[in-house]
């Protein structure tokens, strides 16, 4: 009659067995998927074309001011055109319009 | 806007109407009616009025009275009550005593009549006139009326203004109205476009000449004075608004006051009694009634004024 504790260590050393079996293949298929993965897409790196910039963004001209009433108004010039003329507002004067007297449509008095 | 004027109650009437409808021109021709019935009831220059015939029964009891009547004595006695009696109805006898005894437009201005037959002779005259009207018995049941014996009625300046009111209720409904009864001014309210109705105050001293433009937009405007009723008796120059403290025309340094209130009941009341009480006096009472606004013109120095009276009138912008 055969020994129950050499029959025990037998039975655990298949599951050994079986379970190193089972990972190397998980493992040998994550490579495999690995493998077979589209490349990244990466951009190639491009070299920007950036222009000059206009002389009139690098040298503004003045912004035109508001005209002081009665002065003479400053020519205002944007460089590559002709220099234009800002006439000045007429001057605002506050004028109170007074309303009219009504003419009277009857008059009292001491009993007529 | 339609107007009418004509002559009733001893003054000149003017009633303005602002509608275009037709029906306010064909309501406006009836008002000269409206005051001949008024004047038949009210008058103390008619013998046959309703309030003579009451005159002619002081002393012998009650007396049932119409219901124009009625509103007009119980409008009166309200006003004798505000003014403590300085305006009362009760002061015929001395008016007649006075010489105004006929329609002023028949009075001799320069010989008055020396008064009619009939009238009390002057010892029976009561010398409580400031309480006098205190006397009138009346029942509202029976709408009767009881004078003590020796009273005589007059309604006078009370009687065309409770008119002017009357006229102003009844066209109202066409539109926005003013009853000038000789000048005495009663208005429903606002002009049709919102305004206010503009009435020139006349300066008694220089007739064409204006003291204020007044601004109405309700109530009424009266102007009491001593500048036109008047005549000669003898030496003395009389004129019609009695002093019931004294029975006499009142001696007053006021020319004429001129009264901007609610009502023009209320406004020929409190002109009336500004007016006999003085310039002080009269001052002091009118501007212990906020709701009253007054202009009072004296025989010699400048116009004085309630501090009510500039928010009635015309303002001339400064330059």
């Amino acid at each position: 009659m055969k020994k129950p504790k050499a029959q025990g260590q037998r039975t655990q050393g298949v599951k050994l067995m079986i379970s190193a079996a089972a990972l190397a293949a998980t493992l040998g298929g994550w490579a495999t998927l690995s493998s077979q993965a589209t490349p990244e897409m990466v951009a190639a790196p491009v070299a920007a074309v950036v222009s000059a910039p206009p002389a009139w963004l690098l040298n503004p001209p003045p912004i035109p001011t508001l005209q002081a009433i009665g002065t003479t108004p400053a020519a205002v010039q944007v460089p590559g055109t002709q220099p234009v003329v800002v006439a000045p507002a007429p001057a605002l004067r506050e004028v109170v319009v007074a309303p009219a007297r009504p003419a009277p449509v009857t008059t009292t008095q001491s009993s007529r | 806007m339609v107007q009418l004027t004509f002559r009733a109650m001893g003054s000149t009437i003017l009633v303005l109407v602002e509608s275009a409808d037709p029906a306010a021109e064909q309501a406006l021709r009836q008002v000269p009616a409206w005051f001949a019935t008024w004047e038949d009831a009210l008058s103390r220059f008619q013998v046959a009025s309703e309030l003579m015939q009451l005159n002619q029964r002081a002393g012998r009891g009650w007396v049932t009275v119409s219901p124009v009547l009625w509103e007009v004595l119980d409008g009166a006695l309200e006003a004798a009550q505000a003014t403590n009696g300085l305006v009362a109805p009760t002061l015929l006898a001395h008016l007649v005593e006075a010489g105004y005894d006929r329609d002023f437009a028949s009075l001799s201005v320069e010989r008055p009549s020396p008064g009619a037959n009939g009238w009390p002779q002057k010892d029976q005259l009561s010398a409580q006139n400031i309480a006098f009207w205190r006397l009138i018995e009346r029942n509202p049941t029976t709408r009767a009326v009881a004078l003590p014996a020796g009273m005589l009625l007059d309604l006078g300046g009370f009687a065309k203004g409770w008119a002017a009111t009357q006229a102003v209720r009844r066209l109202a409904d066409y539109g926005a109205t003013l009853v000038d009864a000789g000048g005495d001014i009663a208005v429903s309210g606002p002009r049709r476009d919102g305004s206010p109705w503009p009435i020139a105050v006349a300066d008694p001293r220089q007739p064409d000449h204006e003291l204020a433009l007044v601004l109405l937009t309700k109530g009424g405007l009266a102007t009491s004075g001593r500048d036109y009723r008047r005549w000669r008796k003898g030496a003395d120059l009389l004129h019609h608004i009695i002093d019931p403290r004294t029975g006499k025309p009142a001696t007053s340094d006021l020319l004429s006051v001129t009264v901007a209130a609610p009502t023009l009941e209320k406004a020929e009341a409190a002109a009336k009694a500004a007016l006999i009480l003085g310039s002080e006096a009269g001052l002091a009472w009118l501007e212990a009634q906020p709701e009253l606004a007054a202009l009072l013109v004296l025989e010699e120095n400048q116009p004085i004024q309630t501090t009510t009276w500039t928010a009635v009138c015309w303002k001339e912008s400064a330059s």
